[in-house]
Order: C-alpha cells, then structure tokens, then sequence
C-alpha cells in the first residue's frame, strides 16, 4: 500500500497551534543567529500540505510581522538587504517578479531547487516595522526538504 | 475540517526525532521513540488523535516520566 503524509488545516484553533509551532523553531534559528530575542508574529490563514511518491507540496497563506529591531539586524547581514528586499517587495505586486525574481531569489536564499508559485505578495513597511501577506504553493523533493530543513537547524 | 495524517517513514523519523528531544529536554533521559503513525482529525470541533509509537527505556525512566505527569497524591 502507497504511504502519504497530508496535512490540511481549517479550523482558527488548528491554525493558531500551527503558527505558534512554526514560530518556535524560526525564534530558535534567529536566536542561534544573533544571540538576542526579537518580537514578529507568523499567521497563517490557509494550510494545506501533502507528502507522496518523494514530493512535498505545501499551499500556505500566511502573514508575517517583524518588528523594526529585527528588520535591521536582518539589514545588517550580507545576505539580506532591506533596500532590495523592499525593491522586490514592491515588485511583488508584478506577475514578472511574482514568477520569476522572487522564486531565484527564495531558491537562493534557502539554497534549495523548490518549485515556487506566488499568488499574492503584498508588504507593508510603516515606522521601520514590516509586514508581509504572502499566499503561494510551494513544491519540493523530500529529500530537498530534508537538507533545507538539516541546513537551518531545524533537523 | 482539519486533517493531518503521517505515514511515510520520512515524516515518522523526523516526529520521532522531535519527540525525542522534547522528552529528553523534559526528563534529562535518553528515551527512544519510534513513531508508527500519527492522524488528527478535527470535525465539528470534535477532535480525534491517533498515536502509533514505541518508546523504549529503562524502569527509573518510566517512573520519573510517570512521576512528572501524575499526581499519585490526588488519585
């Protein structure tokens, strides 16, 4: 018998113990990164994911808040700069960014082959607080999760 | 509606694995964990959890795991 993994979320209890779960290792990571606490808020509005024949597929919906002191400290790495960012947040908007500069750069950024789909990206950057409301479908092999997953910490 | 279902062997190692930090953080032990399977469903608001796992450790291990999540007093 074929074996899958499937996850699909609904229910607002469901999706508030999803957020938080997703938000512990996250806090984790950046901690290990820069050694101090900041404040950001993961909520997800849509979930569903499934895991068959070595590919993983998630359809999310979510919305990220950081707050200013942790947009600068992620300012201060080399990897991430809040002008391009922001460049690509506003250009976000544009099916051209949507298909094709936002997925490189999320493909570079985790250094992973994942098939990235965006459907909405729309950002809000008021008093250096940011905040971005993120809808898309994302594909990867297993084993390309499970390298992402081992590179970050969080396996 | 909500589902989750685990059942390939990838995603059980890696519940497995998250299990047995958590159980070590908690009791400073070396509990191993298998887990078999997991599903929860939630309908209606009626939420339904089913665990398959095996756990394997020692007869101080299990008391101490038993002394942290009962209060013998109370029984």
């Amino acid at each position: 018998m074929q074996e899958w993994d499937e996850v699909v979320i609904e229910t607002e209890i469901m999706k508030e113990i999803i957020s938080k779960s997703i938000k512990i290792p996250i806090e984790k990571y950046l901690k290990r990164k820069f050694e101090e606490k900041f404040e950001y808020d993961v909520s997800i509005s849509n979930l569903c994911a499934e895991n068959r024949e070595g590919w993983m597929s998630v359809r999310t919906e979510l919305d990220l808040n950081a707050e200013k002191k942790l947009v600068e400290r992620l300012n201060q790495k080399s990897r991430f700069s809040l002008e391009k960012t922001q460049l690509m947040l506003w250009l976000g908007n544009t099916a051209f960014a949507k298909k094709i500069i936002i997925p490189k750069q999320v493909k570079s950024f985790l250094k992973a082959d994942l098939d990235l789909k965006i459907e909405e990206l729309n950002h809000l950057y008021e008093n250096g607080n940011l905040h971005i409301h993120l809808k898309a479908d994302a594909a990867m092999t297993t084993r390309e999760f499970e390298m992402v997953m081992k590179r970050f910490g969080f396996a | 509606m909500d589902q989750i279902k685990i059942e390939t062997s990838f995603m059980k190692n890696y519940l497995s694995e998250i299990a047995e930090k958590l159980l070590k953080k908690k009791l400073a032990h070396d509990i191993s964990i298998q887990a078999n399977g997991l599903s929860i469903t939630n309908e209606a608001g009626r939420i339904h959890v089913h665990v398959d796992l095996d756990a394997e450790m020692n007869a101080v291990e299990l008391k101490e795991m038993l002394d942290g999540m009962i209060s013998w007093e109370e029984l």
